[in-house]
């Protein structure tokens, strides 16, 4: 271990060139680099990933080099080893090699590239354009004329709206107030359906405190963009929008506390979507057992994230923890609360599971006794008798299944139990 | 103002599913050992404060 500030920590940041941390860096056995990559997002398993891709040699810094170095026309490969440059805040070597990019395939025909962040595709070469002409965006003193001639160079280029996307954080923050009025003004209204070009507009309106008009404006424009996947951030400057008014009662609507458990109810609903996508495909099961866990915390005492928890541990083989979360005692304790359905959702995830079927018949019995008029409580306590061989149990629930069924399902619970008066299958 | 200052650790990359252990040197130590056992050697540099 090197600290910087002693002599072999800063040999060793200033030997690899590192301008920011935390940076990672690979060296095979010869001392040369063989990849890098700057930052760090959890979960640590994104981290293994980079690292296990690395060690695969995919993608590699030393693999897009020997790429170029067998044809050094690789317009791709260019490109690749500017990305790398660029992560590692090598302006000079990025540059280099994006000029390279265009000087090789000035009309964008060697094959197109998807930015991870906005998921556009373009060409290399349009990428490598815009990316030399953001090169001074970001700088204490940013310079937006490259990117607007880029803008007009390329009035088609899929990339404009990102080139509006980037200059905007130096129009919110930056720009004197007349300068950001324009370029808003301009960015809106070239893409009127881009919640980001409304809440970067808003963002410096509520930086400025007024007008306050403008900033309600902008606000219900958003609220409409947004309404279909409303976004917290949006909601809360829809919220400092009404505060510029003083309209206390629709900053509540737009980010109260309705709008906040709308939103942890619908997270909720999406971990447990999640973990029933990878139960199905039984993979991920650990990550699947951490979002049940995460959202049956979100939703305290609610049987149906209880069960899904239990789902996964059945899934992950730990029945054991299933049983303690989502078994007899569990229904024992909360069974007083439960509606009838939620205790047949207990009794038909266990017939399922096939297993504790006690108590998932005990709980047959009990969605009878609340509820003896409804026939599908019939038909789960008729299915869970016959799969622990009590056929002749089964047999009586089902002809009350038959009795009880409403019209459109009588004919199938007429079936059901003949198959179930039928000949005996011969046991296994 | 908190002092921040930058570390970096030189370790070896056995395989993705191994452990991994800190290895104490320098970056010619890591590269020859790395080289000898033929494997990759990982150099993390990271600030604290």
């Amino acid at each position: 271990m090197a600290d910087n500030g002693e002599p072999a920590g800063d040999a060793i940041f200033k030997r690899f060139a590192i301008g920011s941390t935390p940076t990672t860096l690979v060296l095979d056995g010869q001392g040369a680099e063989v990849d890098w990559f700057v930052g760090y997002t959890p979960p640590p398993e994104n981290y293994q990933a980079k690292l296990e891709k690395i060690l695969k040699g995919e993608g590699t810094f030393k693999a897009i080099q020997a790429a170029y170095a067998a044809n050094p026309k690789d317009v791709a490969a260019i490109f690749g080893l500017a990305r790398k440059w660029e992560a590692r805040d090598n302006t000079p070597k990025a540059q280099e090699k994006y000029k390279e990019v265009i000087a090789l395939d000035p009309e964008g025909k060697a094959g197109t590239y998807t930015d991870e962040d906005s998921w556009v595709t373009a060409p290399y070469t349009e990428f490598a354009r815009l990316l030399l002409a953001m090169a001074n965006l970001r700088s204490r003193n940013p310079d937006t004329a490259p990117v607007k001639a880029f803008i007009a160079q390329n009035p088609k280029s899929r990339l404009v709206k990102v080139a509006y996307q980037e200059m905007s954080n130096y129009y919110v923050s930056g720009a004197p107030k007349e300068e950001a009025d324009r370029f808003f003004s301009e960015y809106t209204s070239r893409f009127p359906d881009d919640p980001a070009a409304a809440a970067m507009w808003l963002a410096r309106v509520i930086r400025d405190k007024g007008p306050a008009e403008k900033a309600v404006e902008l606000a219900e424009r958003l609220r409409e963009l947004s309404a279909v996947i409303p976004d917290p951030r949006i909601s809360q400057m829809i919220a400092r929008a009404y505060d510029l008014t003083g309209e206390k009662d629709k900053a509540e609507a737009a980010y109260g506390r309705t709008f906040m458990q709308d939103r942890v109810d619908s997270l909720a609903s999406n971990l447990a979507a999640y973990v029933d996508y990878w139960v199905e495909k039984k993979e991920n099961l650990e990550s699947a057992v951490a979002m049940a866990e995460t959202a049956a915390r979100l939703k305290p005492g609610d049987p149906y994230y209880i069960r899904r928890v239990a789902y996964a541990y059945c899934a992950a083989g730990q029945e054991a923890k299933a049983l303690d979360v989502y078994g007899p005692a569990w229904l024992e304790k909360d069974g007083a609360g439960l509606s009838a359905q939620d205790i047949r959702s207990y009794a038909t995830f266990w017939l399922r599971q096939g297993n504790n079927l006690d108590s998932a018949l005990a709980a047959a019995k009990r969605t009878v006794e609340l509820e003896p008029r409804t026939y599908y409580m019939w038909t789960t306590l008729s299915d869970i008798y016959v799969k622990m061989g009590n056929k002749p149990e089964g047999i009586k629930a089902a002809e009350k299944a038959v009795e009880l069924a409403d019209t459109q399902s009588k004919a199938a619970m007429q079936k059901k139990l003949e198959a179930l008066r039928g000949p005996t299958p011969a046991k296994k | 103002m908190k002092k921040a200052f930058a570390l970096s650790f030189l370790l070896i990359l056995a395989s993705a599913a191994s452990a991994q252990n800190w290895f104490n040197g320098t970056v010619e130590q890591a590269v020859a050992k790395a080289k000898s056992e033929n494997k990759l050697v990982l150099v993390d540099f990271y600030s604290g404060g």
